[in-house]
């Protein structure tokens, strides 16, 4: 198992580059480029380095899922990322405070993200033959919770949205890359603090 | 039955225990099984030792526990 592991990171590691190589190749010119009157080196160089892409994705979703489910996978990956030192009981202590800490801290994020994603503030104007007791300038404040995503609905009404808090929403992937920044930033830095003091 | 509460400071004499000994932070670590970082933690008192730790040293300086770990002015002479 423990070789198998070993190679499969290996091989991540080094065909990155290549990945690389292939992606900014086909950016740069494409496919239809490359291959029009293409010597037989380029041909061979270009199906290398295509095989070697769907491989190198192939590889790394049964890594990430290995990742996920495996506990001996994640200790031995995610140690050196997560900046992980327990050679001695003070760093198990200052590893435990450290944990604490970005844990209380994504917390707090995911709750502000939650009230963020269900909170939603809007100033809207509407035309005069809609205006309540003369006003045609309104702010609405809302909460609602949705499990799904729902598909926008149209707006029938003739009212000119001048301010949308949700326009500022952030994409998931957005959130889980602050999310993943956040707790890795706050556990090395009270890491750190732990080891200073 | 007694209450005692509140944070107790400890104080200890692994350095002057090591001087004498005349041994390096470095031997000490190793010869307890902790890193450099941690004795030198443990001599500026900012770090409290585990009882197996603490129990370690005792056993390395060839005193007892209460030796080394002390509330000050309840040190015994």
């Amino acid at each position: 198992m423990n070789k198998i592991i070993r190679l499969i990171q290996t091989y991540l590691m080094f065909g990155f580059p290549f990945v690389m190589i292939c992606m900014v190749w086909e950016t740069i010119y494409t496919e239809n480029k490359i291959l029009k009157d293409a010597t037989t080196l380029t041909r061979t160089l270009w199906d290398a380095l295509g095989w070697n892409l769907m491989l190198w994705f192939a590889v790394l979703i049964i890594f990430l899922v290995m990742l996920v489910a495996v506990p001996s996978v994640r200790e031995k990956t995610l140690r050196r990322l997560a900046n992980l030192k327990d050679r001695d009981e003070r760093e198990e202590y200052i590893t435990g405070k450290a944990s604490r800490a970005a844990y209380i801290s994504t917390l707090s994020l995911m709750i502000f993200f939650l009230f963020f994603s269900i909170f939603s503030f809007n100033i809207y104007r509407v035309p005069q033959t809609e205006a309540i007791n003369g006003k045609h300038l309104f702010a609405s404040i809302s909460i609602g919770f949705n499990l799904l995503d729902k598909p926008a609905v149209e707006n029938y009404s003739k009212k000119e949205v001048l301010f949308k808090s949700k326009n500022f929403s952030l994409s998931t992937s957005a959130i889980i890359l602050i999310l993943l920044g956040w707790q890795l930033l706050i556990f090395n830095l009270t890491a750190r603090k732990e080891r200073l003091k | 039955m007694p209450r005692i509460v509140g944070k107790l400071t400890i104080y200890n004499c692994i350095q002057e225990l090591r001087h004498d000994k005349n041994i390096t932070q470095q031997d000490l670590a190793d010869a307890v099984d902790v890193t450099r970082a941690t004795i030198i933690a443990l001599e500026k008192g900012s770090y409290n030792p585990s009882l197996e730790l603490a129990f370690r040293l005792a056993k390395f300086f060839e005193t007892d526990i209460e030796e080394i770990f002390y509330e000050r002015g309840s040190r015994r002479e």
